[in-house]
């Protein structure tokens, strides 16, 4: 990186980070201070922070990478989010509200009892905590297979400088620093995308490049087709992603914390229902981008693997060289055809728009193929080889085509995302931690400052932690998707929970624990003997909880009945 | 509670928060109309 690209860099994270230590000096030294930012909030700040909260660097980085190999269609995953958001401010804010909750377990303890409410923190507390190690560590690794950055300090330096702004801020902090955050890293992609365009040929405006992406298939938005096979279309998007979108805001403490710093139930909600409305237009853009990066390499010929590092140890056999010849050869073709589409585009000449456009796709599946020959020959070298590469794609064309300061302001887009989710995962494990466990089981009589004192060294040692994870994450590739199976063993528990707390008013507190814990085991079980897909186990947990609640609540009132 | 809450603020634009929601719900089904135009005009 150059010079320019470090002040840029170094200086946009400088400015946000102490902006954001200014504006949090002032929240009260108590618990709702430190956890709460006060609960006093406007509605934009609670919608920048679930915003921030839910993209993750991954989210910048792959988002675009998905698009250039796969099309726009992933925009159709978050339909269901809009009515996530109307059924939460609706029913999940005015109690959570009423009730003054820290955390959403503590909602369940006046629901149903004490040990509900523990059950349900610490089964919330392992996969956060795991997953938060995975946040820090992932955007590292692709960071510095890119630029050439140790792995190890890097995911030291960007947990540690999260950690520490969030000890010594508190949730005041993380808020303004989101705020920003987004500001900055909406502002970079779209730069990003407007320097794709200009760097593209002159002839070629947005519209132009729009309509070679559409002939290329990668403006596939909707899929109206219902097919359980197929995870993205809109049926998939309007109904499991609402599930997904409702679990996730409604029960997860990292999303709960941040609209329950809302100053009113007004504001918390109007943050959640703004959300609502601008997600699908921001992730529309955010892919938009990787159409527009997947055009711009119809005029450059791009790697025929974006991860460097796995690319280099094949680089020199004899196989790749031919591959490599075979793809510059097929490339020099597609230039000269995708020339001539583009000019059959502007005069309207729709026969011949055709048959280029057929002439264009049956290259790119050639160039797909010699791809995949790249990536057999990275098996066959070295078994372990991580040969998705789909994540590398939008950081690499930054790196090599940006002009000087526009990458070093991308590579803040991608820091300042990673730091958005980590600080209210940290955020989330604090409250969880000293509410629903040290105040509650520990020390319930304790000082408001004790209380700030010891949320500020929890949250310093949830940092170290999650430090400590992203280290073994970096090393251990497949933990990415053993966190994701993790999570999948609670999180539809977790819901399930709520859920009965919610809409099973009859179902008492001893009926929901015990229902839960068994919920729990089965899961565990059809885990073990392979039943299903992971994602699956969600919906099975949640449904477990339910039924097992119902029927032990039912056992329970009969017992009642026959004593009396 | 339903006191708490319309002393508390009432949304903005519209007059009561069912007419937000039901913004809410209009927005979604305009995004996924625009969407279906953007789709069919550059495909």
């Amino acid at each position: 990186m150059a010079l320019t690209d470090w002040i840029v860099l170094l200086c946009t994270l400088g400015v946000i980070i102490f902006y954001g230590l200014w504006k949090g000096r002032a929240s009260k030294h108590n618990m709702e201070g430190f956890l709460l930012a006060d609960r006093k909030m406007p509605w934009y700040h609670v919608m920048l922070s679930v915003m921030a909260t839910q993209a993750s660097a991954i989210t910048f980085l792959s988002a675009p990478g998905q698009a250039y190999t796969d099309g726009m269609r992933f925009v159709q995953f978050y339909f269901g989010l809009p009515l996530a958001m109307i059924v939460i401010a609706i029913t999940f804010i005015p109690l959570f509200k009423k009730l003054k909750v820290f955390t959403a377990y503590q909602f369940l303890e006046q629901r149903f009892d004490l040990k509900t409410r523990v059950l349900t923190s610490f089964l919330f507390l392992i996969p956060r905590a795991l997953s938060t190690g995975v946040t820090i560590s992932a955007p590292s690794i692709i960071l510095t297979t890119i630029l050439g950055w140790d792995l190890y300090w890097t995911n030291i330096i960007t947990g540690l400088i999260v950690t520490v702004y969030c000890m010594f801020g508190g949730s005041k902090t993380i808020s303004y620093t989101q705020l920003q955050q987004m500001f900055v890293v909406l502002i970079g992609m779209f730069l990003a995308g407007y320097t794709c365009v200009h760097l593209l040929p002159n002839h070629m405006g947005l519209k132009d490049t729009l309509q070679v992406a559409g002939k290329m298939g990668k403006l596939n938005v909707l899929d109206w087709k219902f097919d359980l096979n197929n995870r993205y279309n809109v049926w998939s998007g309007l109904i499991g992603g609402f599930f997904l979108q409702l679990s996730y805001f409604g029960t997860d403490q990292s999303q709960v914390g941040r609209y329950l710093s809302g100053s009113s139930v007004g504001e918390s909600r109007l943050g959640l229902l703004m959300n609502g409305i601008l997600k699908i237009p921001m992730q529309f853009f955010i892919l938009m981008v990787g159409a527009l990066v997947f055009v711009f390499y119809q005029f450059e010929q791009p790697p025929l693997f974006f991860n460097k590092t796995e690319l280099a140890k094949v680089e020199q056999t004899p196989q790749y060289s031919q591959i490599a010849e075979r793809n510059a050869q097929i490339f020099q073709q597609k230039e000269a055809v995708v020339n001539n589409l583009v000019t059959a585009i502007k005069t309207d000449n729709a026969p011949q728009v055709e048959a280029l456009t057929q002439q264009v796709q049956s290259l790119n599946k050639q160039t797909d193929g010699l791809r995949k020959e790249v990536k057999d020959l990275m098996t066959k070298e070295n078994p372990d080889a991580d040969v998705n590469d789909t994540n590398y794609i939008f950081l690499s064309f930054v790196t090599r085509y940006l002009p000087v300061g526009m990458v070093g302001l991308l590579i803040a887009v991608i820091l300042l995302a990673s730091m958005g989710s980590m600080a209210s995962a940290f955020s989330s494990l604090t409250s969880c931690t000293v509410v629903d466990i040290y105040q509650r089981l520990i020390n319930p009589d304790a000082s408001q400052k004790h209380y700030y004192h010891f949320s500020q060294w929890t949250t310093l040692g949830w940092g170290i932690f999650c430090i400590i994870v992203a280290q073994y994450a970096a090393n251990i590739g497949s933990l990415i998707e053993a966190v994701n199976i993790l999570g999948s063993w609670f999180y539809g528990t977790i819901l399930g929970v709520f859920l009965v707390a919610f809409y099973f008013k009859n179902i008492k507190g001893g009926a929901v624990f015990w229902g839960a814990l068994l919920a729990e085991a089965f899961v565990i079980y059809a885990w073990w003997i392979d039943l299903t897909a992971f994602l699956w186990l969600n919906l099975i947990g949640c449904v477990l909880v339910i039924l097992f609640s119902s029927i032990f609540n039912l056992l329970n009132k009969k017992e009642i009945v026959s004593k009396a | 509670m339903k006191q708490e809450i319309d002393k508390d603020s009432l949304p903005p634009f519209v007059k009561t928060w069912r007419q937000l929601y039901q913004l809410v719900i209009i927005s979604l089904i305009v995004t996924i109309a625009l969407l279906y135009v953007f789709g069919k005009y550059f495909q």
